[in-house]
């Protein structure tokens, strides 16, 4: 009998320069030299199997990040992270593992803090406001080769801007999902765009919400 | 520890992990208690210089020092060095973040000639002065190492201290020497004559040049007390040499992602045109014992399951089926697939087949370097058509659909003929897979031309190299031989073979040409899209100096080479022996059949003991 366990994970720091494929390939070798042994897909060319509900962008930290792998001996779920993270670089660390509650497709959205840099910050914080409280946002989107624009306003659930003393912060709950996605970095590239300054972003990926309505978290 | 600044601009850059370092196993110190600051630098980007053994080796080595703390820098990419530039960024160490620029030694290792503007743009970007005679301090010491050191001319402006041959002993007895320095508050001076009686060390600012008319070199002098024949190094004791149970895994793809165990070191078989065959000598094996342990402690500390044994010619190791046996007793439980690089088409066996192909079955690799018989009797390749038939068999049975050969064309006294017999050998390949294999159309032949470029301490390094139009006439004439969609034809730019050649067996003139091309901005220059042969060619013009000396002429026997000072234990009278066999095609039995006298016996290693 195959174990369904869902391992919880950040992505921190300097590590969020890594692109998903080469987290993936880290995680992998992390769990083969714990010894735990995972399920392996079948075929021509078996490898471990991985299967993440939501990647993380590049450039992106992740602090309540998930993937699924299938236990082929049964184990202890709280013995999981210790054993895994012996075998981890600094700043990519398993937190807890559980079980499967919801599937990766209902995921609708997630909390996103996009932490804003720039000299005289308070004084661009009302050209933010601005930008944000606009009808629409268009932004051009790559995807498989083809650009389209889109209106990142119709992926914004809710935001809320705050002013500190050298950044501002950005909470914003964007569409995200296998099919409808947005990456918090259009909206940035719309923002330099519309204040012509020199900003400098850190987004951090809070959480993610099956239903942000009813504020129920996925997990 | 990480700087802010290089954040900012990681994501203005292309594959921002080959900036930021903190990969499992890499080696964290306490600045403090730290004596000496070494900087590992490859002359390359992240991939290529993370896929090397060498500077495993000697970063692990340095490491297991208390004192000493090394670390690794590569070249930043095009994108990275502008984005550097613009914010002001040295370049910086990838363990600690910081500026190399005052660090006790900028250490090189030197793989190949295109990668010489690569070093000086290095230095540049760390704010380290480019010329020698400008650094004063007892720090920032440039070394360099590796197979081009052994003609280490056309860098003499630029390092300091050169190290010819193999590392792993010397580089501590150098570190004993700095600490002592150190201590003791010595100059720079004192420290780099001091270096000249560690054998291996050579100092080009000891030494000058003395040229004829016609720009041969008339002599080379000293007005020091320094050797006048610097000795390579070897370790004679290669079972019991330093070898790191863990490798840096990087975070990021690079070339080989693997675990690599050395199995051993040098070649008994003296191809005439391979510079490496010489310079390793003598060929010394590890036990099976030891390597299946360095095996197991590296995939255990890393995580690797793919296994390289890694050597100049993995097939001639002496018990190499006992080898496999004893790694598959774990290999096999563990999924970890084991490959042999280098395989020699005379030594393929069913056996080995199925003993490589457990896990996962990518392409063979052949070289038979030439085209016909005579022509590989002329390199001494001891290798015959039929074998590598056979060998082609054995693996379409075997099920294995893709074979790469690997050509060159412009080697001495080859002909029309010669050339043809290169598409000929590939369609013969194709016929037996038509006739063994049941996977009927699947093969992909693929073959690999590259230019012959004539190198240092080989029977060929007096010989000319073809002129650029002569080796498009050969491509031309081989791309016509050549009427299957099954085979492919891949070539080495003949250009980039040509800046190879004149750097090979440049001598000290070349620096003023190097210094010229840094100040134009080259780098790269072994990467397509950077390498500008116009350019090059227009500064070898305003440098006045005439590429074509160094790379197309035939030299005598009797000229002064500009790497004869240092002393690779193979006597210049024994390459002078083999270069008159390959004119008549006369070819040279391997160390294992019989000594031929080479003269590295004085070394008293390896084979050379257990022959004579």
């Amino acid at each position: 009998m195959l174990q369904n366990v869902r391992l919880w994970f950040e992505k921190t720091g300097i590590m969020r320069f890594i692109s998903h494929l080469d987290l993936c390939k880290c995680l992998t070798r992390a769990i083969n030299r714990s010894g735990i042994t995972i399920w392996h897909t079948e075929g021509f060319n078996p490898h471990p199997f991985l299967t993440f509900a939501n990647p993380l962008g590049l450039g992106i930290i992740g602090i309540r990040e998930s993937f699924d792998i299938k236990l082929t001996r049964e184990t202890e779920l709280k013995n999981l992270p210790t054993a895994i993270n012996k075998f981890l670089p600094n700043n990519i660390r398993v937190i807890t593992a559980t079980n499967l509650v919801m599937k990766a497709s209902d995921i609708e959205s997630a909390l996103y803090e996009i932490r804003i840099f720039s000299k005289n910050i308070h004084k661009k914080i009302e050209e933010f406001e601005k930008i944000l409280s606009k009808k629409e946002i268009f932004a051009e989107k790559k995807s498989k080769g083809n650009i389209k624009v889109i209106n990142i306003k119709d992926y914004i659930l809710s935001y809320e801007l705050q002013s500190f003393k050298t950044l501002a912060k950005l909470k914003i709950v964007l569409k995200t999902g296998s099919k409808i996605n947005v990456n918090p970095f259009l909206l940035t590239n719309e923002l330099v765009k519309f204040t012509k300054n020199k900003l400098y972003f850190e987004i951090i990926r809070h959480k993610a919400y099956s239903d942000f309505e009813n504020k129920i978290i996925w997990k | 520890m990480f700087k802010k600044k290089v954040e900012k601009i990681l994501l203005n850059v292309q594959k921002p992990g080959r900036y930021i370092g903190n990969e499992l196993n890499s080696v964290i110190k306490n600045k403090k208690t730290v004596q000496i600051r070494y900087a590992f630098c490859f002359p390359d980007v992240y991939e290529v210089g993370m896929s090397h053994l060498g500077l495993k080796i000697l970063y692990s080595l340095l490491n297991s020092q208390p004192d000493v703390w090394c670390e690794r820098v590569f070249v930043p990419w095009p994108d990275m060095e502008t984005e550097m530039l613009k914010n002001k960024i040295t370049l910086f160490a990838l363990e600690s973040g910081d500026d190399i620029t005052s660090f006790d030694f900028i250490g090189f290792t030197l793989q190949y000639e295109l990668c010489y503007t690569n070093v000086l743009n290095m230095l540049k970007l760390a704010k380290v002065p480019i010329l020698s005679k400008d650094r004063k301090n007892l720090n920032q010491i440039v070394m360099a190492g590796g197979p081009c050191a052994y003609n280490p001319e056309p860098l003499a402006d630029f390092i300091d201290m050169f190290v010819i041959g193999e590392g792993e002993e010397v580089i501590l007895e150098i570190m004993n020497l700095y600490r002592e320095c150190k201590q003791k508050n010595s100059s720079r001076e004192y420290f780099l004559y001091e270096s000249t009686k560690i054998e291996g060390v050579y100092i080009p600012k000891f030494y000058e040049f003395q040229y004829n008319k016609d720009g041969t070199i008339k002599e080379m002098e000293t007005n020091q007390n320094v050797p006048l024949k610097i000795k390579k190094r070897i370790v004679k004791n290669f079972d019991k040499i330093y070898f790191p149970e863990k490798f840096v895994v990087p975070l990021i793809d690079i070339v080989h992602d693997r675990a690599i165990v050395e199995v051993l070191r040098g070649c008994i078989r003296g191809c005439r045109f391979c510079q490496a065959g010489f310079i390793y000598r003598p060929t010394r094996e590890k036990t099976v014992k030891n390597i299946d342990l360095q095996c197991r402690n590296l995939c255990k500390n890393t995580g690797y399951n793919e296994l390289t044994l890694s050597s100049l010619s993995t097939s001639d190791y002496s018990n190499l089926n006992e080898l496999l046996d004893t790694l598959h007793k774990w290999t096999l439980d563990e999924k970890v697939s084991i490959s042999l690089p280098s395989l020699r088409v005379d030594k393929f066996s069913k056996e080995i087949a199925s003993k490589i192909k457990s896990v996962r079955k990518s392409g063979l690799t052949f070289a038979p370097e030439a085209g016909t018989q005579r022509l590989r009797n002329v390199i001494n390749k001891n290798v015959f058509e039929e074998e590598l038939v056979n060998t082609c068999k054995i693996a379409f049975e075997e099920g294995w659909t893709l074979v790469k050969l690997y050509f060159m064309i412009g080697l001495p006294t080859e002909t029309q003929k010669d050339i043809e017999g290169i598409a000929n050998l590939a369609h013969k390949i194709l016929e037996v897979f038509n006739k063994t294999s049941i996977k009927k159309g699947a093969i992909k032949i693929a073959v690999s031309v590259s230019t012959f470029v004539p190198k240092p301490f080989t029977p060929f390094q007096w010989e000319a190299q073809d002129d650029i139009e002569v080796i498009y006439e050969k491509q031309k004439t081989l791309r016509s031989c050549v009427n299957s969609k099954k085979i492919t034809l891949n070539w080495h730019d003949a250009k980039s073979s040509f800046l190879e050649a004149i750097f090979a067996r440049g001598d000290r003139n070349l620096c003023k040409v190097l210094l010229k091309a840094f100040e134009m901005n080259k780098k790269f220059d072994g990467w397509s899209e950077y390498f500008d042969f116009t350019e090059w060619m227009q500064i070898f013009k305003n440098c006045k100096i005439d590429p074509k000396f160094y790379a197309n002429r035939k030299r005598n026997y009797d000229e002064i080479l500009p790497w004869d000072h240092i002393d690779c234990s193979v006597n210049k009278m024994f390459f002078e022996r083999e270069n008159e066999r390959a004119n008549s095609a006369i070819t040279t039995k391997n160390c294992k059949e019989i000594c031929e006298n080479c003269g590295i016996y004085t070394h008293k290693g390896g084979i050379c003991v257990a022959k004579r």
